[in-house]
């Protein structure tokens, strides 16, 4: 396969395999097409991280790659890998910097027809509710120490109380959106201070809010289940637990460093860094990455309810017309304790899903009991000019990928060749042309996002669509874009 | 004569590179600074120029690091400067007696810097890039024909 020195082989049609050689513990798994085996195989990096990632202690069955697989710091950003809860590692590099960043589909009872004529208002009007970039002022007040420690510990249930959204919409994330091991008496007082004025911001980069239409149905039973149609206006909102995740990556990854030296951890690469699960700094680290988990899942919350007051105030509706409500919401960089089946029996694993989406199968205990028959919604953004996808979790993704797929489509052009690409260019009016307003903080922000920077994700999800292992629903179109 | 470079741009698809010189490791640190705010800000002249502007209104802040090697002293002194624009809202310009030394645990930085406080309007403006970290991937120390250098990854 080309000049590369990787060793891989073609398992099927969408599946390639590294069989363990020097340090590997277990093979390297990726989930790609020919054409994109052909360029991993050309950059060789991030295959070199998927088999760096087959090194860590304790790691089951193998070292995965979604078909979104490029580099990143430790794991390959679209990495997923498993550890034994007992005798395994943890390792932030398999989590990021964005800890539980993530996506939430909420959907509306309108239509195109009835929201295009007021559009450009929507649009306005959310880019001026909704906190972008660096030192916007926040849209709820600041929190307190008090306040932060109970987002951190007890997750979105906080701020639905304090009138963000609905009780129904717990029922509806990940996890309830809290995750039970969080501890805020590990995180620094760096963190804290970061994590004060952020709740309800967006951020920057890729982070977005969109407007998408439903543009195509590809299984209408499912589409049904989740109440979408042809159509419909929903939004898509992609961010995460900002500074204090953040903050709490990079305080973990200093003691990490030490812990590896500590346990004598034989890793090929120092942003693996990792400590044993059950050691006092990997238990630490999950206390802590799980109080960020809580943060993103409450900022998510707060930001989709921020934009159910700016639809009811454009339209003049009440919630009873507007029939908002929260369809799902997943992380996609995020470590859980999981149980898999490994062989004959089912043990308890650190799934580490590093630009990766849990995908879990019908029937899955974890499930919400409305989507309990269909399996899990996932949620795969594309670019802003594009499409996104609804897919939902299989049975096989549980037999082969620890329930997890792909997460977006992944950059073509540096930021800096998307700059020069966009200069002189009047992008705006572009993707206007193209039927989508978008409004951003920075002119950089867009032209650094334009479609253009993006693969197709279209080639990505249809890979694990193709693979069986999370099967498309609906496609989005979004029409309105915010951005940092 | 070719120009002296201080730092310059790196190639990297999905976040922020820069290379960074010094013909010594201070003048490596006061271009790790006017590289970091450059890739924040855009443009450091005009920071720079507003720093200098306010300088007599702003506290004079010392900040000491002290890490197990110079790789960590610079994740440190760029981290530092990271924390204070995301959450005190600050920026440290212009540099005074910046020093270095590199002992047998490690190197240590002490400096003195103007702290500026940069207001609301300035940061509703402003086309900012929000750098989420300072990574360590590839961060390494090379001294060559006596020139110092190192690239430093942002994740954004």
């Amino acid at each position: 396969m080309g000049k590369s020195k990787i060793p891989i082989e073609k398992i099927d049609d969408n599946l390639f395999e590294i069989k363990p050689f020097g340090g590997m513990l277990k093979p390297g798994r990726i989930y790609a097409s020919d054409e994109m085996i052909a360029g991993l195989l050309e950059e060789e990096a991030p295959l070199q991280q998927v088999i760096n990632v087959a090194h860590l202690p304790g790691i089951e069955k193998y070292s995965l790659a979604m078909p979104d697989i490029h580099w990143g710091y430790g794991f390959p950003i679209g990495g997923v890998a498993a550890t034994d809860w007992k005798e395994g590692v943890i390792s932030p590099g398999g989590v990021g910097y964005d800890i539980n960043c993530g996506m939430r589909l909420a959907a509306t009872g309108l239509t195109e027809s009835e929201v295009k004529k007021r559009l450009q208002k929507l649009v306005e009007e959310l880019f001026k509710t909704i906190p972008t970039g660096v030192g916007a002022s926040h849209a709820i007040k600041k929190l307190s120490k008090n306040e932060l420690k109970k987002v951190a510990q007890e997750g979105v249930n906080l701020v639905v109380e304090q009138g963000f959204g609905q009780a129904e919409d717990i029922e509806v994330i990940e996890e309830k959106g809290k995750m039970e091991f969080a501890d805020f008496s590990v995180i620094s007082q760096r963190a804290i201070e970061r994590g004060l004025d952020q709740l309800g911001t967006l951020g920057s980069g890729n982070h977005f809010l969109e407007i998408d239409v439903v543009d195509k149905i590809y299984d209408e039973e499912k589409a049904a289940a989740l109440g979408l149609f042809q159509g419909q206006i929903v939004i898509l909102i992609h961010t995460g637990s900002r500074g204090f995740g953040y903050q709490i990556c990079d305080d973990y990854l200093k003691v990490m460093s030490k812990a590896a030296q500590k346990y004598h951890l034989n890793l090929p690469d120092r942003q693996l860094a990792a400590a044993p699960i059950q050691s006092q700094e990997g238990q630490d680290y999950f206390a802590a990455m799980s109080c960020a988990a809580n943060f993103a899942w409450s900022n998510r919350q707060v930001i989709m309810d921020l934009a159910r007051r700016v639809f009811k105030k454009v339209f003049n509706l009440s919630d009873a017309d507007l029939q908002f409500r929260l369809i799902y919401d997943v992380s996609h960089n995020i470590a859980k304790k999981e149980e898999h089946q490994i062989g004959d029996k089912k043990k308890t694993v650190c799934v580490h899903r590093k630009g990766a989406t849990r995908a879990l199968a019908p029937n899955h205990p974890l499930l919400p009991e409305k989507y309990r028959t269909i399996g899990q919604p996932v949620l795969i953004p594309g670019d802003m000019g594009r499409y996104s996808f609804v897919c939902i979790g299989t049975e096989k993704a549980m037999e082969e990928t620890f329930g997890s797929t792909c997460h977006g489509a992944g950059r073509l052009l540096s930021r800096r060749q998307a700059k020069k690409a966009g200069a002189g260019r009047n992008l705006i009016k572009e993707l206007s042309e193209r039927g989508v307003i978008i409004q951003a903080k920075g002119m950089a922000t867009v032209a650094e996002e334009m479609p253009e920077a993006y693969k197709d994700v279209q080639s990505v999800v249809n890979v694990m669509h193709n693979s069986g292992i999370s099967l498309k629903v609906a496609r989005l179109k979004p029409i309105g874009v915010i951005k940092g | 004569m070719d120009k002296f470079i201080p730092f310059k741009e790196i190639e990297h698809t999905a976040d922020l590179a820069i290379q960074i010189f010094g013909r010594n490791l201070e003048e490596l640190f006061h271009n790790a600074h006017q590289g970091f705010y450059t890739i924040v800000f855009g443009n450091f002249k005009k920071i720079q120029k507003m720093a200098n502007a306010s300088q007599d209104k702003c506290p004079l802040k010392t900040l000491q690091l002290e890490e197990t090697s110079l790789e960590d002293l610079l994740h440190s002194f760029l981290s530092e400067l990271n924390y204070h624009l995301q959450s005190k809202r600050t920026i440290f310009s212009p540099l005074l007696n910046l020093e270095i030394h590199q002992t047998s645990n490690g190197a240590r930085l002490r400096i003195n810097a103007t702290e500026l406080k940069l207001s609301s309007q300035f940061l509703a403006e402003a086309d900012i890039t929000e750098i989420k970290a300072v990574t360590y991937h590839g961060l390494k120390f090379v001294q060559e024909n006596g020139l110092w250098s190192v690239t430093v990854i942002f994740d954004i």
